[in-house]
């Protein structure tokens, strides 16, 4: 259920855009409109000797989010305003908070993202934003959003030393 | 023996009293909860399972009407004025600390548990379908606990886990924070906390320390946010309000009728000092039924004192009797004794059958009214001549009982033996018409409007539900109780399918029979030796370990979950019982018979289970009370001959029948407590009946039993305005019963042949 919830702070992450007064330049111009994004996401596990590769896109929409990861395997992620939808399954119990966040985001809604993350500069061109309370501070250290012209990276750094990145391309047409 | 000697003794035994109590008060443990005095006829290990039973001892706060934003500080102003440490009432269960045990469970069940699906797969050998599965979890952004990946490759333990909490998950739309659940209802922000009292909330100490603690906090966050809206929800409040109620009408039920009495003393007898004698008779009767309570019990009852302001209804009536024989000289005082005798005997039988009642609560009275009836009558025969001064007795008085006598030798003796009768018959009759039954606990007490309004307010808002069933399952060794759970847990899938209940919590979902533990690792085994599990391995770069995990224990689960077994210690229990808690369940018979058929398997609901205990004691009492009446009046038909005992039997049967015709017509159904009334009823009317059939002046006697019954309707009749249905319904028993034994008693004289010699 909790993992659900962090799915879709990840959905926002991905789509975020001005948060903070401080940042809202940056942010602006991650501003992302409706479309197909590719990604190509690197994960390290710790126990594991190399990362682990995928790749898919994200297609989104005003009202909803599919993540849809495309190599080792195919799946799909759908978030709306109902909750998180898992391939072939029903709604996630307890996601309707994320659909809200999501589609807050997708609607220019920031505050929601302001109550879940402190966020600060961390060099040209990145943003650092911190859990602010559990569940997510249990989980997740710091994302770093980097990006020049629009939002080309996100970095995912787990508490345990699991990390991830993902590499944004698109739209596409 | 002289005045003063017995003013001596007189005070040198209220000196002890009060001696006894300074050192037996300070030790005692109050109890507020009707609930928590009922037999515990099933074994003392259902009485652990109540007080382990985290429902009971969880309270919950919704703070709502402020935006979300502003929520979260008053969440943290109300964390950061709560006590902690180990004299704090109770805790806020932060859902970050059971994430957190929650993650350690994972760490620890790597690769030696796995849901339904996933097994079925590694025993028909798709290890593909488990491959796709684990690759889809690895590359998707979610977090993945420490080290799991080199014991559980498939991640088999991981997927249970999100499995587990996704069906047994409550409160749908509920966002865990660092302090509690955020939610939105109607687009209205709200915060749910937690509260984990460190006590049973029946404990009225502990109950109050809690209050006193929460109520500053809440009040000043209201003060500070007048738009702040604060919903509880909890049995700690409901118990809190009953508690304070309780002593409240105890207090002020106590001092009316003590006023009343004043009054009637004043008027009759134109002195203070039969007040004063009657006050001091009284005083020293509670301090000893005080005394002997706490002395007896563990942890006395505070409504049992609230039925048990009735002694001094009771003991005013030796008093009368005491005092009005004095004045008429030594001899007639002499002539009074026996039937005082007789009265306290037959009394002390009728309460002798509460004390031997199965119901903590009824023992309690009883203790309490056979010693201070005891002592008062101690007093009455041995100090109460010595220390009495000769008073005017009202003319008035005297008159209006002689005026009253008057009416009823107006019959003649045939139209008296009718009416004597008759009347019985007519009143059992109507009544057996009317009878009307209900032993449902939930109807003794009065919920408080606003509080049950909260506890809908906070299940519209949460979507919570508190009102749960247990399946209880017995066996004498873990790896037993696992396989028979197993076997519950298949039916409440069922009917889970069937809509007939929401969620519940079965141990044997999170571990499981060694057997299936060594079974699944010889499939992992098998798995790890198959060409495409090692093609992924491979690819991974994971090599997995050749020899099995150590098996899951008990002592490795989360703290929550461990509540779903206990191991009671007790001679007479069970060496283990599982615990299912299931929601949203009203079980039918035939599922209950389904579950039966398992063996050692129950259904356990604390609110029917006990009701079903008051219905066995009311039954009990109903039984020993006829049982009792039946022994008096064996006694009497010896003493005072079969005719007269007969006229008293009759005369019992109607007020007796009055007692409880009472209620039905007010429209309430029958109960224990009523009954408890009747026990009260009786012993006062054989009291009057015994004083009417012996040969004292009948004027005399008149006065006596018609100050008593005055009084004694004056104590207990101001119980029917009570709040709690449980005192109303005694207050309204004997309010009848004690009016139609005093209107018809003189009936007894009228009818009696002869003089009866007691």
């Amino acid at each position: 259920m909790w993992l659900n919830r962090i799915a879709g702070v990840m959905m926002a992450v991905l789509v975020s855009h001005q948060v903070d007064a401080n940042e809202t330049t940056l942010l602006n111009r991650w501003t992302l409109a409706p479309g197909h994004y590719p990604f190509v996401q690197q994960k390290w596990i710790k126990g594991l000797q190399r990362p682990l590769r995928s790749s898919g896109y994200l297609a989104l929409n005003e009202q909803s989010l599919e993540w849809v990861t495309e190599k080792p395997v195919l799946q799909k992620v759908h978030l709306d305003a109902h909750g998180v939808t898992l391939q072939h399954q029903q709604v996630q119990a307890g996601s309707e908070l994320i659909g809200q966040l999501m589609l807050a985001v997708v609607q220019h809604d920031t505050s929601f993202l302001a109550k879940h993350f402190s966020i600060s500069k961390l060099q040209a061109g990145c943003l650092k934003m911190q859990p602010k309370a559990a569940p997510l501070n249990k989980f997740y250290q710091q994302i770093q959003l980097c990006g020049e012209t629009k939002l080309e990276q996100i970095e995912l750094i787990e508490v345990k030393g699991n990390r991830s990145l993902i590499q944004l391309q698109g739209p596409e047409a | 023996m002289t005045a003063r000697r017995a003013w001596v003794l007189w005070c040198l035994l209220i000196a002890a009293l009060l001696f006894g109590l300074s050192v037996l008060v300070p030790q005692t443990h109050w109890n507020s909860s009707l609930t928590a005095a009922f037999p515990q006829e099933r074994g003392q290990w259902q009485s652990q399972l109540l007080s382990n039973n985290t429902v009971n001892r969880q309270f919950r706060l919704v703070l709502t009407g402020l935006p979300a934003a502003e929520l979260d500080t008053v969440a943290n102003e109300v964390l950061a004025s709560t006590p902690v440490g180990d004299k704090a009432a109770w805790h806020w269960q932060k859902p970050s600390d059971t994430l957190s045990e929650m993650t350690t469970f994972v760490q620890h069940s790597a690769g030696r548990i796995a849901n339904q699906a996933a097994r079925q797969q590694l025993a028909k050998g798709q290890f593909q379908s488990l491959i796709d599965a684990a690759w889809l979890r690895l590359v998707s952004p979610l977090p993945l606990p420490d080290d799991i990946i080199q014991r559980d490759p498939l991640l088999l333990s991981q997927f249970h886990l999100e499995q587990m909490l996704q069906t047994t998950g409550q409160g749908i739309g509920l966002q865990p924070m660092d302090f509690g659940y955020a939610g939105s209802h109607q687009k209205k922000a709200f915060l749910l906390l937690l509260g984990q009292l460190h006590f049973d909330p029946f404990d009225s100490a502990g109950t109050q320390q809690a209050l006193a603690e929460l109520t500053p906090i809440l009040e000043q966050l209201q003060q500070k946010y007048p738009e702040l809206q604060l919903i509880r929800s909890g049995v700690v409040f409901h118990a809190a309000v009953a508690s304070s109620r309780a002593q409240y009408e105890m207090t002020w039920y106590g001092g009316a009728s003590l006023l009343a009495i004043a009054l009637l003393i004043l008027f009759v007898f134109r002195s203070v000092y039969p007040l004063l004698i009657t006050g001091l008779l009284l005083g020293t009767g509670v301090l000893a039924g005080l005394a002997a309570v706490l002395w007896y019990f563990d942890s006395p009852h505070l409504i049992a004192f609230v039925f048990a302001t009735t002694l001094i209804g009771i003991a005013v009536d030796y008093a009368f009797h005491g005092m009005l024989a004095v004045q008429h000289g030594r001899p007639f005082f002499r002539r009074m004794l026996p039937g005082l005798q007789l009265s306290l005997l037959s009394t002390l039988i009728g309460y002798l059958v509460l004390f031997v009642l199965p119901l903590a609560i009824l023992n309690q009275v009883a203790v309490f009214m056979m010693t201070g009836m005891s002592v008062v009558y101690v007093l009455v025969h041995w100090l109460l001549p010595v220390v009495l001064p000769t008073c005017q007795i009202s003319i008035g008085a005297s008159a209006t009982a002689n005026r009253y006598l008057a009416l009823w030798h107006q019959l003649s003796m045939r139209r008296s033996r009718i009416i004597l009768l008759a009347t019985p018959i007519i009143i059992l009759a109507v009544l057996a018409t009317m009878l009307r039954v209900d032993d449902d606990v939930r109807t003794l007490n009065s919920i408080n409007p606003s509080l049950l309004e909260q506890e809908q307010q906070m299940q519209q808002l949460t979507g919570m539900r508190w009102d749960i069933q247990f399946v209880l399952v017995q066996a004498k060794q873990l790896d037993d109780l696992l396989i028979r759970e197993q076997q519950v847990v298949q039916l409440l899938q069922v009917w889970q399918q069937q809509g007939k209940l929401a969620h519940w919590q079965a141990l044997s979902d999170w571990i499981w029979p060694l057997s299936q533990q060594q079974e699944l690792q010889r499939q992992l085994q098998t798995a790890y030796n198959n060409v495409a599990v090692q093609d992924y391995l491979q690819q991974l770069g994971v090599v997995v370990n050749a020899a099995p995990p150590q098996h899951l224990t008990l002592s490795q689960l989360p703290a929550g979950l461990q509540m779903l077994a206990i191991a009671p210690n007790l001679a007479d229990a069970p060496a283990l019982v599982g615990v299912i808690p299931v929601q949203g369940w009203q079980p039918e018979y035939a599922e209950i018979e389904q579950l039966q058929k398992i063996g050692l398997v129950d259904v356990y609901h604390p609110v029917a289970d006990a009701s079903k205990r008051l219905q066995g004691v009311r039954l009990h009492l109903q039984q020993g009370l006829g049982l009792a009446a039946l022994c008096i009046l064996a006694f009497l038909c010896w003493h005072i001959g079969w005719k007269q005992a007969l006229a008293i039997a009759l005369y019992l049967g109607a007020c007796g029948g009055a007692a409880l015709l009472g209620p039905l017509l007010l429209g309430h159904a029958l109960n224990l407590f009523h009954v408890v009334g009747l026990v009260l009823v009786v012993a006062l009317t054989l009291d009057y009946a015994i004083f009417f059939s012996s040969n004292l002046a009948e004027t005399e006697v008149q006065l006596a039993v018609g100050l008593s019954a005055l009084t004694s309707m004056l104590a207990f009749g101001v119980l029917m305005f009570s709040q709690t249905p449980v005192i109303a319904g005694f207050g309204i028993t004997t309010l009848f019963g004690i009016a139609a034994a005093l209107l018809f008693a003189p009936i007894l004289r009228t009818t009696r042949v002869k003089d009866v010699v007691l």
